[in-house]
């Protein structure tokens, strides 16, 4: 009996060591590109976020979070990935509220021209690695992924594990950021913006990014929370434009407000020479113009704390001074 | 389902869970819920085939075995007796011979039937006549040449009245299915490997971890050393002109590594697997590169064929009626030793032209059969000049540095023979020893060989890890028991290297290239 509990116990503790080994090892094989928009967003303090954006990298690009503090009090966070489509959005939203439980969800509508549930398999490994461990992370493999593809989601070693040979000095350290989940670019490529169709002119969107659509929304009203659906400006959206408009019917219906910057270039002052990473993304210009409008939106329609007294924010503070040390624009 | 799968390990781990967990005596009927559907879920339709062998060799060898206790009555003669006995003789021939038959030729049809219809248009076609005979559209059920062998095995042992027939049927299908071995064997004695899958084993937890140990060398075999290898050796292969002497000839060595690391490694898993509960199976290999001959590398080497061979077809040859008349006539004319000489090399030319064959329905396999049937005879009609010489050179047969000789001729003769089997033609193995042999051919091409300096690490201190495991495995030093010695850190220690080795450097899941993770894809 001695023996057989001795046993036991040797093979218990020999599980755990090897899980902890296991999780040691997986982070540090794992491709961290883009890590540190996400990733960061869990060392928030609990419940301490009045507003979270969702979305793809349209979000992470035009909205400057700490500018949005400094200007305005608002404690936000951009929880995005790039290529995130309407679906995965859709869980990203439920593993945002698993830790906050924020006065105002943004939700970034880029993706509602895709009808697919994911939008690219690598970033889709970008969302999902980053994603705590938790039931919506799960539920979010299952539904987004043909059941061969899942295992690869549980258990990324078995995508990443090839990266051996390229694992450097950084894979082993942890992840941080200052920017909130911005992603601070200041390059510049100059576009040519052409101007969209009416905001009359509709198209009825694609099945699937409509059904996460309104299943975001009604998940968000069903716990109070209020929504807010927002398109950055992206010249290569605006083909697209009468999809884009049809949000707005979509809006109406759950009464909820939609900012589609596609007809708001002129009004904030984008320039398309000076303000644009590329055709689909604002750099930091760009989104310091975005940023600004959206700061005073949020302020006269929602009931927004301002944060900047408060001294449990006084980390925010610092934060504040760090990032503008880091990027300079 | 293969070995290297997620789900393998899923059903593994559910299947020696459950073992456990039935009671005792009804474990066998586990494990036949388990091999078929171990076997199943590689396909449905073609299990078909398994269930007929299944059931036909079942009531064959029972009828065999009823027929061969003739009953004889006191009040019959001499004479009625031995007609009796002679009568029951003839039909359990009769019996077996329809039914080796029947496995046959089912094996026949699905694997060599289009071999042998094409190779006979070809031939018919040297002769001016056109043929085209139609092709049998029909993928090989999987394992069919180890099941077939087995259940044959099992039937000619009743016959010879070495094992009795398995009256359960669900018993005797479970000897034919057992899931470790179904898909490349070993090829399973029904004396050896029944009782034990019959016998329901209490759990033992150095027996697991032994059976662990042996499965996780296995997986480090077939994903880290053999896949990775499996890289280089298709890309020269597929291109050998483009490729220097040297890659040509590192190629060849690379493959008789991935070769034994794949199969070996198989072998390995599936002889763990049975480990943990309890079963004992027959050995495929045991440390076959360190062989001083080629008769001793097949000794070596898929050791369950060359005895099935060696049983079931060797000795039936040698003992045929014609065999021994010939045998007979030749000793009258050229004495005992060519005699024997000639039988034997004829008997082995059967055994050698059938394993090439069995390997795969194609001329370069039997090409590769016959070279080994050739080497073979031609060391047992040469042994005499060999000894002569030997003699003559004052050479010391026991010096370690003989022994070294001899070991890497053999490996050599190996390798050249392993041209013939990976090739996939004739003239694609001609052109291969060609390039290696002429004259003209650069040492090296700048051209890649498919592995990069890493990776060619990680091959190489695989490649040293087992050729260290084969030292030990040649001297019959047992690791496992040795590790099982050690301290606990120490233990773990290997055990944590081990799968960690696995699952970092193994080959497998799909490719990642960081290419393909550019920022902003969207």
């Amino acid at each position: 009996m001695k023996i057989k509990l001795y046993r036991i116990l040797k093979t218990v503790s020999f599980l755990v060591l090897f899980c902890i080994l296991f999780s040691g090892v997986t982070y540090v094989l794992r491709h961290k590109g883009e890590a540190e928009i996400p990733l960061p967003f869990y060392e928030e303090e609990k419940n301490s976020l009045d507003v979270v954006f969702i979305g793809s990298s349209h979000s992470m690009c035009s909205l400057l979070p700490m500018e949005l503090y400094k200007d305005k009090g608002i404690a936000s966070y951009v929880f995005a990935s790039s290529a995130q489509v309407t679906a995965q959005s859709f869980y990203q939203l439920q593993a945002a509220l698993k830790r906050q439980m924020p006065k105002l969800i943004v939700l970034d509508v880029s993706g509602v021209i895709y009808d697919a549930k994911i939008g690219s398999e690598e970033f889709t490994h970008v969302q999902i690695d980053n994603m705590e461990f938790s039931r919506v992370k799960y539920q979010a493999i299952f539904d987004l992924f043909e059941p061969a593809d899942r295992l690869e989601y549980i258990f990324n070693i078995i995508r990443f594990h090839t990266r051996w040979k390229e694992v450097e000095k950084e894979d082993f350290l942890p992840i941080t950021s200052y920017t909130k989940g911005a992603f601070v670019s200041t390059a510049v490529k100059e576009q040519v913006w052409e101007k969209p169709v009416p905001a009359e002119e509709k198209e009825e969107l694609p099945k699937i990014p409509e059904e996460y659509l309104r299943k975001s929304i009604e998940l968000c009203q069903e716990r109070g929370i209020e929504v807010l659906l927002y398109n950055a400006p992206a010249c290569d959206s605006v083909g697209f434009a009468r999809q884009y408009n049809k949000v707005a019917d979509i809006a109406d219906e759950y009464g909820v407000q939609y900012i589609n910057f596609m007809y708001l270039t002129e009004e904030i002052g984008i320039d398309p020479t000076t303000d644009f990473r590329d055709e689909a993304h604002c750099n930091v210009y760009g989104a310091q113009k975005v940023t600004k409008y959206l700061g005073d939106y949020l302020t006269e329609r929602y009931d927004l704390p301002d944060r900047r007294e408060d001294p449990a924010y006084a980390g925010w503070d610092t934060q504040y001074e760090a990032y503008r040390n880091a990027y300079t624009y | 389902m293969i070995f290297t799968s997620f789900k393998f390990l899923l059903f593994i781990s559910a299947t020696l869970l459950g073992y456990f967990i039935f009671p005792k005596k009804y474990r066998w009927l586990w494990l036949l819920g388990a091999s078929y559907y171990f076997y199943l879920s590689a396909s449905v339709k073609y299990s078909v085939f398994l269930i007929f062998s299944t059931v036909i060799t079942y009531f064959a060898a029972l009828a065999i075995e009823r027929m061969g206790a003739v009953s004889i009555l006191p009040e019959w003669t001499k004479e009625e007796k031995k007609q009796a006995k002679k009568k029951a003789a003839g039909r359990q021939k009769l019996i077996l011979a329809v039914v080796l038959f029947v496995n046959f030729g089912v094996l026949f049809s699905l694997k060599y039937y289009n071999f042998a219809a094409s190779s006979f248009a070809s031939l018919a076609g040297i002769f001016g006549l056109e043929v085209s005979p139609s092709v049998l559209k029909i993928a090989i059920p999987v394992g069919i040449s180890f099941y077939t062998f087995q259940v044959i095995g099992y039937l000619i042992d009743v016959y010879r009245t070495t094992c009795s027939a398995q009256k359960n049927f669900l018993k005797y299908a479970l000897f034919v299915s057992f899931f470790p071995q179904i898909m490349q064997g070993p090829i399973g004695r029904y004396n050896e490997l029944a009782p034990g899958l019959y016998e329901g084993h209490k759990f033992d937890y150095n027996r697991a971890a032994f059976g662990l140990q042996r499965m996780m060398f296995g997986f480090f075999e077939k994903l880290v050393i053999a896949d990775r290898l499996a890289i280089l050796v298709d890309t020269v292969w597929a291109n050998y002109a483009a490729f220097g002497r040297l890659q040509l000839i590192l190629a060849c060595f690379f493959y008789a590594v991935q070769i034994y690391a794949d199969f070996a490694g198989y072998m390995d898993i599936a002889l763990g697997c049975a480990q943990i509960m309890g079963i004992p199976m027959a050995e495929n290999f045991d440390a076959p590169y360190f062989s001083r001959s080629v008769p001793e590398f097949w000794r070596r080497w898929h050791m369950t064929l060359g005895s099935w061979f060696k049983d079931y077809l060797f000795y039936p040859v040698l003992r045929s009626g014609w065999c021994t008349r010939l045998a007979k006539s030749l000793k009258k004319k050229f004495g005992k030793t060519v005699s024997g000489n000639a039988t034997t090399a004829i008997a082995l030319f059967f055994v050698w032209m059938f394993t090439g064959l069995w390997h795969g329905a194609s001329w370069h396999y039997v090409a590769w059969g016959v070279y080994y049937g050739v080497l073979i005879i031609l060391s047992m009609l040469l042994a005499p000049l060999f000894d002569w010489l030997v003699a003559k050179l004052h050479l010391d047969r026991s010096r370690p540095s003989y022994m070294l000789v001899q070991g890497l001729k053999t490996f050599v003769i190996v390798c050249i023979g392993y041209i013939l089997f990976r090739s996939d033609s004739m003239s694609a193995a001609a052109g291969m020893i060609g390039a290696i042999f002429r004259i003209g051919t650069p040492v090296t091409t700048p051209l890649s060989m498919g592995l990069d300096e890493k990776d060619m690490l990680v091959a190489t201190v695989g490649i040293v890890i087992l050729f260290i495991v084969d030292i030990f495995r040649y001297r019959k030093f047992d690791v496992r028991q040795w590790i099982g010695e050690q301290g606990l850190w120490l233990r773990w220690i290997i055990y944590l290297a081990a799968i960690f080795a696995v699952l970092i450097f193994g080959i497998y899941g799909p490719a990642y290239s960081a290419s393909s993770f550019i920022y902003f894809d969207f």
